[in-house]
């Protein structure tokens, strides 16, 4: 053949080549997975704030001790009563349903939930038969949206259920094709697990979604008749004067990346992304900003006494930043809080301090109890690993540890021999 | 071994067996080197192809590799036969390949949906898949045995790619599958010797 003719031909079957192409199809496809809501009404749900069967711990959140009883947050359901009359054996004994509950705070008689947007009180005189006197609307509105998910506003999401799917995707290359996302469902009724699946949409705070950020480390606290609650960018003020009767009076906006809030001496201490804000409660409606102490983009629980505010920075997901630490702060003078020292952490979440034992949950490095007489040089007195812990509450020499296995309940009242006096597993 | 080896081992194997050849026997040792055109839906790209093996008369029998740059870089190894029509130099051919396709892809990102969250913690693998061939061609035959080799066919391989995400709400890790089944119209031209 002369090369004439092979170089003709070579032509004709490229020629074919770009002939045939649209005869021939790429099929990709994208399994992944998808949180579909289930709606209630709100009379509905409202209906089943009571005290229901108890359930198994999941995903706990804010703990709550009050006489011989826990109360004990599931995170975005609802929260767990647990009996404690005997620490060695406590008894689940009821679950009141509250779909969105990120948060609670207990005054009295009175126990203060958020449900989504709205907050609920409830009288737990009883704790076997609690009553609800009250809901406040629409005192966090910003829980309607969360990561481009936005609900539907006349109804309330009961739960969320987790599917599998398999939809055609992009398959890439130059000139790709872009086959579509999700088959015919569309971005609005489904929450994506990968954030970035749901295009187009920026993050935002709150829920919407089937487990919200918070529980433990708190976002509700109390101080005499006022409630605050921090969103994710500001501090909303609820009186509760009239303790069953929660009416809003004050939001005022603080930052961004807002997380949690701990009171003390007539004063907030608000942890958040970028820092800890001292904010002055003089005027319990009109809370005035002292002072802010800045640190590494992190995420940021805190605590004081007189002298001292203590603060843990975590890195991981959520918390977008790269440092574990326990920073001690002097807060002598409120309006110039100052850096005392650092202490290197693994992944450290909640703290509390009880006289001059400071207890650190350390994430999967466990528990550790420090000797804070000298808060330049605290000392470990002990370490308990095994356990991933998130968040503590103690009292007079008992801690209640909340990890993610389960509940712990330690009797530290001698630092040299700590024992663990009950544990409640958690159904992971 | 790594793909970029594997084609080169192959390769170079095909060559020296080829060279080394000096007697005509029954059983005829062959080496089809080609580049290759590849069209598809989402790209036009290119490919190289080493195919060796034996020829008894009309029919040759061979393990073949390539380097296969369409969408997702990848190596293709496959067993091949091919039949040719006729006595005369310049024949007619039929082939059909089929085996595994290895993946060799440059950057896990490209292509895909681009997965990038700050401080979120995230991996993309891919897996290897299959890799067939058919088609016809025509060899316009040249002195002991070589020649130009021109060929057309439909040509198939497939990829798995799993990204594991740390859920930001829930910290579950979760694994998205992703599967791709790539067909391209091929056009190769190469020389056997």
């Amino acid at each position: 053949m002369r090369i004439r003719s092979f170089s003709a031909l070579l032509a004709s079957l490229i020629a074919l080549l770009f002939v045939f192409n649209s005869c021939v199809k790429d099929k990709c496809t994208r399994r992944y997975v998808y949180w579909e809501p289930v709606y209630r009404t709100k009379d509905e749900v409202r209906g089943n704030i009571k005290n229901n069967s108890p359930r198994e711990i999941q995903r706990p959140g804010k703990i709550y001790i009050r006489g011989n009883y826990i109360f004990l947050n599931e995170i975005d359901r609802g929260i767990h009563i647990i009996d404690n009359s005997n620490k060695s054996a406590p008894r689940n004994i009821a679950f009141i349903d509250i779909p969105g509950n990120l948060d609670i705070a207990v005054k009295g008689n009175i126990l203060y939930a958020d449900l989504y947007t709205d907050m609920v009180a409830i009288d737990i005189t009883n704790p076997l038969q609690t009553i609800v006197k009250k809901f406040t609307e629409n005192i966090f509105p910003e829980r309607y949206y969360g990561n481009g998910f936005s609900q539907n506003p006349s109804m309330i999401i009961q739960d969320w259920v987790r599917r599998d799917t398999i939809v055609q995707t992009d398959c890439g290359g130059n000139g790709g094709l872009f086959s579509g996302l999700f088959g015919g469902l569309k971005e609005a009724d489904v929450f994506m697990s990968n954030p970035l699946a749901q295009s187009g949409n920026s993050t935002a705070a709150g829920g919407g979604s089937p487990f919200g950020v918070g529980g433990s480390m708190a976002r509700f606290t109390i101080v005499n008749n006022y409630l605050y609650a921090v969103s994710e960018s500001a501090l909303n003020v609820v009186s509760i004067v009239n303790g069953a009767d929660p009416t809003f009076s004050n939001k005022v906006q603080i930052g961004w990346g807002i997380e949690t809030i701990y009171p003390f001496n007539n004063r907030l201490f608000i942890g958040s992304n970028t820092g800890m804000f001292v904010y002055d409660i003089s005027t319990p409606t009109n809370p005035v900003k002292l002072s802010n102490f800045t640190h590494a983009t992190s995420c940021d629980p805190v605590i004081a006494d007189n002298n001292h505010a203590f603060v843990t920075l975590r890195s991981g997901n959520a918390c977008r930043g790269f440092t574990d630490q326990l920073d001690v702060l002097d807060i002598t003078n409120l309006s110039s809080p100052t850096l005392v020292k650092t202490y290197l952490m693994k992944n450290p979440h909640g703290l509390s301090k009880d006289g001059n034992t400071l207890i650190i949950c350390d994430g999967a490095d466990g528990l550790k109890f420090y000797n804070a007489s000298d808060v330049r040089n605290l000392s470990l007195q002990k370490h308990i690993t095994g356990l991933n812990t998130y968040d503590v509450i103690t009292f007079n020499g008992w801690a209640l540890v909340v990890a993610k296995d389960g509940l712990y309940q330690y009797d530290y009242s001698s630092l040299n021999n700590i024992n663990l006096i009950s544990k409640m597993s958690v159904k992971n | 071994m790594k793909p970029k080896y594997l084609f080169l081992i192959i390769f170079l194997s095909g060559s020296i067996l080829s060279l080394a050849q000096k007697k005509e026997t029954a059983y005829k040792f062959h080496s089809i080197n080609s580049l290759s055109l590849l069209n598809g839906e989402n790209e036009v790209s290119a490919g190289l192809q080493s195919v060796n093996g034996f020829q008894k008369k009309n029919l040759f029998v061979g393990l073949g590799v390539g380097l296969d740059y369409y969408i997702y870089r990848s190596v293709p190894l496959f067993g091949d036969v091919r039949y040719e029509f006729g006595k005369n130099k310049n024949k007619l051919f039929v082939y059909a390949d089929a085996g595994i396709n290895f993946q060799w892809v440059e950057d896990p990102n490209v292509g895909g949906p681009i997965f990038i969250w700050d401080g979120f913690n995230t991996t993309r693998d891919f897996d290897n898949g299959i890799y067939t061939d058919a088609g016809f061609g025509y060899i316009v035959g040249m002195k002991k045995g070589g020649g130009l080799v021109l060929s057309f066919g439909h040509t198939l391989k497939s990829l798995k790619s799993t990204e594991t995400y740390q859920d930001w709400r829930t910290q579950e890790w979760l694994t998205d599958i992703y599967r791709y089944k790539l067909n391209r119209i091929a056009v190769k031209v190469g020389w056997r010797f």
